[in-house]
């Protein structure tokens, strides 16, 4: 009877493998999610293979249960699997980094008024987070060189290292940058004094 | 093997320079997570992570089988792992003065979070993630991926 039972649980477990094998979703896979912002993305599985299958709609997913496999159309995850599979990775995600972004007055290092008052903020969010750190990134307008802006750039973030230092925040943990004119948040034509471009980035995270 | 010795320390000394420039020994990202058993392993050798840890570029983030950690980066790519993972961060380029960037992964087994940031904004086809069956590019993105079987 024992040795019956045993056979019948063997039976059950080879037959939920196979039917696993064949039907359920692959071993190795990737799920899109959602972006914050609601901008269009996707991710693209390119399999050993060469086989190509892009997922652009957030909950769906595509993989291989081997190396050599061809990558499956795209298709919904159940809530329960998808859980089950990362929920534990998905509970250790950090909190998403929070931006501020600081004006500064023509060709110079100036902040302007406006901006000055959003600093106690910077300050505020990092003590909600474990081991805080600061990104500052000086950004320009499209007038002047490469060299020019790039310069300026770090000199703004510089400064704003050093205001934030000021009122508080442990500066080894603040990394200062410059991108200069190369990441304008308002695209323009070269010489175009636009202000909005005129930023500094803090990033707390 | 005295000969081999001292053709390896002869290596090891040429290597310091080669990887001890400022760029490369800047951390690259910072732990923001932990939980369980997780580590990061580098070249000088293995440790239980914590909060606020630096990791470096060929550092190995991994975790046992209740473990999970989580890691931001210096453009604020946010990544976690769960339990029973091993990723490698093969490269990390943020040198937007230079128009550089990359970052590229490789997870050898477990499950990840990865929500992009800058890199993948300035440039998108700079950011991959490899797997034992197969890359993923992305595009300004988050997702999950798992890898369970090779």
């Amino acid at each position: 009877m024992t040795r019956r039972r045993g056979w019948g649980t063997a039976a059950l477990l080879l037959l939920a493998a196979a039917l696993g094998a064949c039907s359920g979703p692959p071993k190795n896979m990737v799920v899109l999610l959602d972006q914050p912002d609601g901008r269009p993305s996707a991710v693209i599985f390119t399999s050993k293979a060469g086989q190509q299958v892009r997922v652009d709609k957030p909950g769906l997913a595509t993989g291989v249960d081997r190396p050599g496999d061809k990558p499956v159309e795209p298709f919904q995850l159940e809530k329960e699997e998808f859980d089950k599979r990362f929920g534990t990775a998905l509970a250790a995600r950090p909190l998403p980094p929070v931006s501020f972004l600081l004006y500064f007055k023509f060709d110079s290092a100036e902040l302007t008024d406006a901006s000055k008052l959003e600093l106690p903020k910077i300050l505020e969010v990092m003590k909600t987070r474990p081991a805080p750190e600061v990104a500052v990134i000086g950004h320009t307008d499209l007038v002047g060189t490469q060299e020019h802006n790039y310069e300026l750039g770090l000199k703004r973030a510089l400064i704003v290292k050093k205001m934030i230092a000021d009122i508080g925040v442990d500066p080894t943990r603040i990394d200062t940058t410059s991108h200069g004119k190369r990441n304008p948040l308002v695209p323009t034509a070269e010489g175009v004094s636009e202000a909005r471009n005129r930023r500094v980035q803090v990033s707390v995270r | 093997m005295i000969r081999v010795l001292q053709v390896l320390s002869v290596a090891a000394a040429l290597a310091v320079p080669a990887v001890g420039t400022a760029q490369e020994r800047e951390p690259i990202g910072s732990v923001k997570t932990v939980s369980g058993a997780a580590f990061v392993q580098s070249a000088t050798g293995k440790s239980a992570a914590k909060v606020g840890d630096y990791v470096y570029k060929n550092d190995t983030i991994e975790t046992g089988k209740d473990g999970a950690l989580g890691v931001t980066f210096k453009d604020d790519t946010q990544v976690s792992i769960g339990g029973d993972t091993q990723l490698v961060l093969d490269d990390f380029v943020y040198q937007p003065q230079k128009e550089q960037y990359s970052f590229s992964s490789s997870l050898a087994k477990g499950t990840l979070f990865m929500a992009t940031g800058a890199i993948a904004k300035l440039k998108p086809e700079a950011v991959q993630v490899n797997t034992p069956s197969g890359t993923l590019g992305v595009r300004g993105t988050r997702f999950v991926l798992q890898v369970a079987e090779k």
